[in-house]
C-alpha cells in the first residue's frame, strides 16, 4: 500500500474511516425506521399513541437520517480519501476535517432528536429548525476549506473529474441551503420563511430538486468516478464525455425544480420550463451511466472476486432506471395522475436502494478492507448482501408501482354523474397488499445493510487505518489527466 | 368502461409486451456482442427468453381473479424464478463466463425496467389523454 514514499507525510485517512464507520451506522437506523414507517402504513397502531412514534415525526428523521447522516458521511468520506490521491497531497488542515465528521454526526444526531420532539420548519428534506441550519452552514463552509484548500496545494494540475462533483455538491448545497432556510425565528424552537405562498414553494423545490441533484446525484456520481476505475482498473472510458456531462448536467439540473410543483398556484410557463429541463435532463444522465458501463465492460476478470464491482454495476442500472424514470414523470400529462401517489415514493427508492445505497456498498467493499490492509471478512456475506440488496429494490419498485398507479385511478375515477367514484378510506384499504410487499422488500434490504454492517465491522475490528504517502510525481506541472487515470490504476494494484 | 375498451386495451398490451419480448432478445443479441459472444442467433436467444419468461406467464394466470394481495402473491415468486432463470441461463447459452453473464444480466435488467417504466408512462399519458378508463381530469 505504501509504494513510492517520497517523505514523512502520510494522507489523513483516520477521519474517513469514522466517516465510513458512521454512515453504516445511520444507513442502519434511518432504514429501521423506514421500516417502521412501512409497518405503520399496515398498522397505524403502530404509534402506540405516542406523538414521538407518530409517522408526521418520523418520517422526516427517516428523510434526514438517510441523507444527511447516511449519505453526506459516505461523501465525506469518499470525497476526503479521494481528492487527497487525485491532489497528490495530504488534506488540507486536517484538523478541520474530523471538526467536520464529528461535528456533522453531532448536528444529525441533535437533529434527529428535535424531530422526534416536533421541531420543524415544514419544508421536506429541510425540516431542521434554525439553529440546526446555523450548525449545517458552519460545517458545510468547513468542509468546503477543507476540500477546496486541498486542491489549492494540489502537486498535479489537472483537476480530476471526480472532484468537479464533489465540488458541486459543495458550493451548490451551501447556496441552496442558506437561501431556501432563510427565516425570522421566534423562538429557539421555531421560525418562518422569508417567502410567502407560491414564492415559498418554488424556492423550496429549487432546494429540494437540487438537493438531490448536486448531493444525490452530483455527489454520489463524483463517488463513481472516482472508485469505478480504480475497481475496474482501467482508466474511465472517455473522460471528456465526463467532463461534458458535468457541465451539462450542471446547468440543466438547477431549473427542473418546478415539476413538483405541477398543476399548482405557480405559473404555467414555470411549470413548463420544470418540465422540458427535466426531459432534456435525461442527456447528460444517460452520458454518465453508458461512461460508467463502458468502463467496466472489459473488466471481466474482477468481477469473480470483486463483490464492490458488482454492486456498482447494478447501481448503475437502477441510476438509469432512476433518471429515466424522473423525467417521465415530469412530464404534466403523466404527472397529473402520478403527483401524490405512491409512485413518486418508487422512484425516489430507486435512486435511494437502487443508485445511492447500492453504489456507496459497493464503495464501502472495496474501501474498507483496503484501509485497514486486509481482505475482506467474508466475500460469501457480502454476496447474500448483493441478492439481498436486488431483491429488496424490485420488491420495493414494484409494489409502488402498483400503488401508485391503482392510487392515481381511484383517485381520479369518476361515476356517471360525475362524482368520485371511490372516498379516501376506499383507497387506503386497497392499498395493504402494495404496502405488505414493501415492508417484506424494505425488511430484505435492512437485513442486507446490517450483514454488510458485520462484515465490515469485523474486516476493521482491532486494525489500525494503513498509512499511505503520496507517490512522488516527477514534473507535476506536466502530469496530464490520462497520467492520473494510469496512476490510478497502478496504485488500485497495490 | 365499456367492454369494448376493455377488448382494445388489452389487446395493445399484449402487442406491447410481445413487442417488448421481441426487443429484448435483439438488445440481448446486440449486447452480446460487447460480453463476448458476436456469433449468438437470435433464434437461441427467443428460446432462451422464452424459457425465462415462463415463470411470469403462468403466474400471470392469477390475473384472472382479480384480486390484489391474490395476484401479489402469485406474481412475486414467478418473478423472482424468472429473474433467478435469467441470471443463471444467460452465461450457460451465451457460454461466456457467469461474472460476464452477471454484468450483462444487470444491464439487460436496467432495460426491461426502462422498458416496464415507459409502458406505464405510455399508459397513463393515453388515459390522461381520454383513452383507456374514464377519469376526472
Amino acid at each position: 500500500m505504501t509504494a513510492n514514499i517520497s517523505n514523512q507525510e502520510t494522507y489523513h485517512d483516520e477521519v474517513v474511516k469514522h466517516l465510513i464507520q458512521f454512515s453504516i451506522i445511520w444507513a442502519v437506523l434511518a432504514m429501521f425506521i423506514g421500516v417502521y414507517l412501512a409497518a405503520e402504513l399496515i398498522w397505524p397502531r403502530l404509534d402506540f399513541g405516542q406523538f414521538w412514534l407518530s409517522f408526521g415525526r418520523i418520517r422526516p428523521l427517516h428523510t434526514n437520517g438517510i441523507i444527511f447522516g447516511f449519505g453526506v458521511s459516505a461523501l465525506m468520506a469518499t470525497a476526503f480519501y479521494s481528492v487527497q490521491r487525485t491532489s497528490n497531497i495530504p488534506l488540507f488542515m486536517p484538523r478541520l476535517a474530523s471538526f467536520c465528521c464529528f461535528g456533522w454526526q453531532f448536528v444529525v444526531f441533535t437533529g434527529a432528536l428535535s424531530l422526534l420532539a416536533g421541531w420543524t420548519s415544514a419544508k421536506e428534506y429541510a425540516e431542521l429548525e434554525w439553529p440546526f441550519d446555523l450548525a449545517i452552514t458552519i460545517i458545510w463552509i468547513c468542509f468546503g476549506i477543507v476540500f477546496f484548500g486541498t486542491i489549492a496545494n494540489r502537486r498535479i494540475k489537472p483537476i480530476y473529474v471526480s472532484n468537479w462533483f464533489y465540488g458541486g455538491l459543495i458550493i451548490v448545497i451551501s447556496v441552496l441551503h442558506i437561501v431556501n432556510n432563510l427565516a425570522i425565528p421566534i423562538s429557539i424552537d421555531k421560525s418562518y420563511s422569508v417567502y410567502a405562498g407560491a414564492q415559498d414553494a418554488i424556492v423550496q423545490w429549487w432546494y429540494g430538486h437540487n438537493a438531490v441533484g448536486f448531493l444525490l446525484t452530483g455527489g454520489f456520481l463524483g463517488m463513481v468516478y472516482y472508485f469505478l476505475p480504480k475497481l475496474a482498473n482501467r482508466p474511465i472510458w472517455s473522460y471528456r464525455l465526463s467532463v461534458v456531462s458535468f457541465w451539462a448536467f450542471t446547468y440543466i439540473y438547477i431549473w427542473a425544480g418546478p415539476h413538483h410543483l405541477h398543476y399548482s398556484a405557480i405559473p404555467d410557463w414555470v411549470q413548463s420550463l420544470g418540465m422540458v429541463m427535466s426531459i432534456i435532463l435525461l442527456a447528460p444522465s444517460w452520458a454518465t451511466m453508458i461512461n460508467g458501463i463502458m468502463t467496466v465492460s472489459t473488466a471481466w476478470k474482477k468481477l469473480s472476486i470483486d463483490p464492490a464491482l458488482k454492486f456498482i454495476v447494478l447501481s448503475l442500472a437502477f441510476y438509469g432506471l432512476a433518471t429515466f424514470e424522473g423525467p417521465m414523470l415530469a412530464i404534466r400529462s403523466v404527472n397529473i395522475v402520478s403527483h401524490f401517489t405512491e409512485w413518486t415514493i418508487g422512484h425516489v427508492h430507486s435512486g435511494a436502494l437502487g443508485w445511492n445505497a447500492m453504489v456507496t456498498y459497493g464503495t464501502f467493499y472495496f474501501l474498507v478492507p483496503r484501509m485497514v490492509g486486509t481482505d475482506l471478512y467474508s466475500i460469501k456475506l457480502a454476496n447474500i448482501h448483493f441478492w439481498l440488496a436486488l431483491a429488496g429494490t424490485m420488491l420495493y419498485i414494484l409494489s409502488m408501482w402498483g400503488a401508485g398507479i391503482s392510487q392515481g385511478l381511484l383517485w381520479l375515477s369518476i361515476d356517471d354523474l360525475g362524482e368520485l367514484s371511490y372516498s379516501f378510506t376506499d383507497v387506503l384499504t386497497n392499498m395493504v397488499p402494495y404496502y405488505s410487499l414493501r415492508l417484506i422488500g424494505g425488511l430484505l434490504f435492512l437485513f442486507g445493510t446490517i450483514l454488510m454492517a458485520y462484515n465490515l465491522f469485523k474486516t476493521m475490528h482491532g486494525r489500525t487505518v494503513v498509512l499511505v504517502s503520496p507517490p512522488e510525481v516527477l514534473n507535476t506541472n506536466r502530469e496530464t489527466t490520462s497520467n492520473i487515470a494510469s496512476r490510478l490504476q497502478i496504485e488500485a494494484r497495490t | 368502461m365499456e367492454n369494448t375498451t376493455r377488448i382494445v386495451i388489452s389487446f395493445l398490451y399484449l402487442n406491447a409486451l410481445v413487442i417488448g419480448y421481441a426487443a429484448t432478445v435483439f438488445i440481448a443479441e446486440w449486447m452480446a456482442q460487447t460480453y463476448g459472444n458476436d456469433k449468438i442467433k437470435n433464434r437461441s436467444l427467443f428460446a432462451f427468453f422464452t424459457v425465462v419468461l415462463i415463470p411470469l406467464i403462468i403466474a400471470s394466470f392469477a390475473h384472472l381473479y382479480p384480486n390484489i394481495l391474490f395476484n401479489v402473491l402469485v406474481l412475486i415468486p414467478g418473478l423472482i424464478w424468472s429473474i433467478t432463470l435469467l441470471y443463471k441461463g444467460l452465461p450457460i447459452v451465451l457460454q461466456i463466463p457467469p461474472e460476464r453473464g452477471m454484468l450483462m444480466s444487470s444491464a439487460l435488467l436496467a432495460w426491461l425496467l426502462v422498458a416496464v417504466v415507459s409502458l406505464l408512462g405510455i399508459s397513463v399519458g393515453l388515459w390522461t389523454y381520454g383513452i383507456g378508463p374514464r377519469l376526472g381530469i
